[in-house]
């Protein structure tokens, strides 16, 4: 009984650092933002009155937000799907097949991972320069100069243009994900696959592909929250939210530090419901009966 | 007897964390009782820092008892707020309405901004007119409350090397002249007649045109007849024809720039490059661009608007930048030294060494006349010319607001007819309905 009680103790002292954390810096905050939106409030200091929906009413009215949550969507969807695909694409070929330069190629995937969305924003302004930025610069130079396009500033294309650079900055880190997975899949299992007769495709189909599933699961909700975050952080560099890109997080910020505080913050209630309601539906609906090797 | 000794452990580590703290608190006491110290914040800007340690220098000279400790942050909002949060405020800041953020005018709302008024009774030099601007008087009740430290003509900026009397292309004065222009530069294919920065720069050229048209007042206090009027629909349709994308007067790559980081310089550029000729601008480009800007064959030029008829009123309106100091700065006394320090007519000549001016009496019979500044702060003379000081839209209630962003309304559709995504009726009916909505609740 005594040792029982210790060792609760020890359970107890560890993980209290961690709880405390989690408390203090993630669910009070959070309990706040839920809190502040039920008032006026224009900044930090300064209280305001409690308008319980208020915000809500005249947000869900917003015609800049309602663009915001659609442009959010449109992203969260072509970044996670071309993404996703690329990753897994590039991490079986990194993990499967041998070639020259393999490690070169992981170390060239991973690079965009590292760099600061501040330095991502400054290549694509270059890539994206309408002049002589590197893009139309290459079509021209292979003739196609019928392609070339003003990429960040004409209204329809402009926000593929902000997803373009957000796959490309995606990529690396994804792709590690899933060849940590993909490398702990036994050899013996592929070599069996083969000698029956699986060719390489089946294979990927049949044994990394589910064998990797749980993982793909677990990064489809870092794809939501990475792609709301660093949307925002590219958009309020870039277009500062014009021509039609203005994403949630933007939008947000700009009114909870320029006035409006309260109602940011109804905003900001609105963009956690929706990352975490959408997390939730991924996770549901890609449920399967988990394989083990 | 482990226990006692982990207690008087974690015991000697709070006491010596509440020591530290006091410790420096009786620190911070000490260096108050000798010198008084006036927290200077200043966003980090186009002018640069050294004008402000060269006035710091020279204020610390006069009043040996103040120590100035200055602070420049690119995101100053963001710094202070969080300051301001935890009870820390400045002495003095240096942070300009219409910015982004909305930081000063959100201060200004909330009745955080000190009354300043009695500076402008006490600095004999200062010019009366920015002291009566409506930037400075932003509240509208008739007191002080930002300072205008420094100004510039915001006008049109070319190259003046290339047109001008005796040049490649002579200088329009009317609208007429300028989209005849615009046209015989697309017959020669030659380059665009016009770009921008960005969206925002066209403040000063509203501005100009309210005061030409002699809506100034009407469009400043969001007056119902603004855009409905003949003159209002005139100034749209102007900007319209002139940016808009079928037209081809405006440089092609102006919004792409406009909307990737740092993009605006490239706009900036292709004026020096001689890809465009004209933009809305301030004097601090020249400042700003000179690391790409050629010794030969180019040199700034300013110019007042154009007029809308033959030998009509031109104008331009200054663009002034704004210092004030926060309700609850604890120096309060030399925060206000150090503004009518400025307006001294020492402070002021420090500023010009720097080519930056001051808003004082006689400040312009000091600039070179034959410098760029001096020919810059001559086409406020030049004939015709109206000029407008300080001005600036009436404050209007945020909280009321919420929706509303004024920057994004007023400025944002000229990016979308620049790139055929909107026309100017559909911005008219826009200005109509955002200067409703202004007018119906003034700041409170």
């Amino acid at each position: 009984m005594n040792k029982k009680k210790a060792q609760r103790t020890f359970i107890f002292g560890c993980l209290a650092p961690a709880v405390i954390l989690a408390i203090l810096f993630i669910a009070v905050p959070t309990i706040t933002v839920f809190k502040e939106s039920f008032f006026d409030k224009t900044d930090l200091i300064h209280d305001g009155a409690f308008v319980a929906l208020d915000n809500f009413k005249v947000l869900f009215s917003d015609e800049r937000f309602i663009e915001s949550m659609q442009n959010i969507i449109l992203t969260i969807t072509l970044v996670t799907l071309v993404t996703l695909v690329l990753a897994v694409l590039f991490a079986t070929l990194l993990t499967r097949e041998e070639f020259r330069g393999k490690n070169f190629f992981r170390v060239i995937f991973y690079i965009p991972n590292i760099l600061s969305i501040v330095v991502i924003a400054g290549i694509f302004a270059a890539i994206y320069q309408p002049s002589n930025g590197i893009l139309n610069s290459f079509l021209e130079m292979i003739g196609l100069s019928g392609l070339t396009r003003a990429w960040m500033g004409d209204p329809d294309i402009v926000n593929y243009s902000i997803i373009v650079a957000l796959i490309w900055q995606a990529i690396g880190y994804y792709m590690v994900m899933y060849m940590a997975s993909m490398s702990s899949i036994p050899e013996n299992l592929y070599e069996a696959a083969s000698l029956e007769g699986a060719g390489k495709i089946k294979q990927f189909f049949m044994i990394t592909l589910p064998l990797i599933w749980n993982n793909i699961r677990t990064t489809l909700t870092f794809f939501v929250i990475s792609t709301i975050n660093l949307s925002f952080m590219f958009v309020q560099i870039n277009t500062e939210g014009s021509l039609g890109t203005e994403v949630p997080l933007n939008y947000m910020y700009n009114k909870a530090f320029a006035g409006n505080y309260s109602y940011g913050m109804a905003a900001g209630v609105c963009i956690f419901l929706f990352s975490f309601a959408l997390s939730g539906i991924l996770n549901n609906i890609t449920k399967r009966d988990v394989l083990e090797f | 007897m482990k226990k006692m000794v982990a207690l008087a452990c974690a015991g000697l580590m709070v006491a010596s964390v509440v020591t530290g703290c006091g410790s420096k608190k009786d620190d911070a006491d000490k260096s108050g009782g000798e010198k008084r110290v006036l927290k200077f914040d200043s966003f980090s800007g186009g002018n640069g820092e050294e004008v402000w340690k060269d006035l710091e220098a020279a204020f610390e000279k006069k009043y040996p008892e103040v120590d100035v400790q200055m602070r420049f942050e690119k995101d100053l909002p963001a710094v202070l707020n969080k300051e301001n949060a935890t009870g820390t405020y400045s002495d003095l800041v240096y942070y300009n309405v219409g910015q982004k953020s909305g930081f000063t005018e959100s201060q200004l709302n909330s009745g955080e901004v000190m009354d300043i008024s009695d500076v402008f009774a006490n600095a004999k030099d200062v010019d009366q007119a920015f002291a009566d601007s409506s930037v400075s008087k932003y509240l509208g009740d008739g007191k002080n409350y930002l300072a205008p430290i420094m100004y510039t003509p915001g006008a049109f900026f070319y190259n003046a090397e290339l047109i001008g009397e005796g040049k490649k292309y002579a200088l329009p004065s009317t609208w007429d002249e300028m989209f005849a222009l615009g046209d015989q530069l697309k017959k020669e294919k030659g380059p665009a007649l016009f770009t921008y920065p960005v969206k925002g720069y066209f403040d000063n050229t509203l501005i100009g045109m309210y005061k030409q048209l002699g809506i100034l007042d009407k469009a400043l206090s969001y007056d119902d007849s603004t855009w409905t009027s003949k003159e209002g629909t005139k100034i749209l349709e102007t900007v319209g024809k002139l940016v808009a994308k079928e037209n081809g007067y405006l440089f092609k790559d102006t919004v792409a720039n406009a909307n990737a980081k740092d993009g605006f310089t490239n706009n900036q550029q292709a004026v020096i490059d001689g890809k465009a000729l004209f933009m809305p601008n301030g004097y601090w480009v020249k400042n700003e661009m000179s690391k790409t800007t050629p010794e030969k064959g180019f040199k700034w030029g300013v110019m007042a608007l154009p007029a809308f008829e033959k030998d009509g009123k031109r104008a331009i309106a200054s663009f002034t930048e704004q210092a004030w100091i926060p309700k609850q700065a604890k120096n309060s006394a030399d925060a206000k030294k150090f503004l009518e320090f400025i307006y001294s007519e020492e402070g002021a000549e420090i500023m010009l060494k720097h080519d930056i001016v001051a808003p004082v009496k006689g400040i312009t019979d000091k600039i070179d006349k034959n410098s760029d500044l001096g020919k810059a702060f001559a086409t406020y003379s030049e004939k015709n010319v109206e000029t407008i000081v300080g001005a600036s839209y009436a404050a209007y209630d945020k909280k009321a607001l919420p929706k509303l962003d004024f920057n994004a309304s007023l400025y944002g559709p000229i990016d979308d007819i620049a790139t055929g995504k909107k026309d100017v009726a559909t911005w008219k009916s826009e200005l109509i309905k955002l200067w409703k909505e202004l007018k119906a609740n003034p700041v409170k």
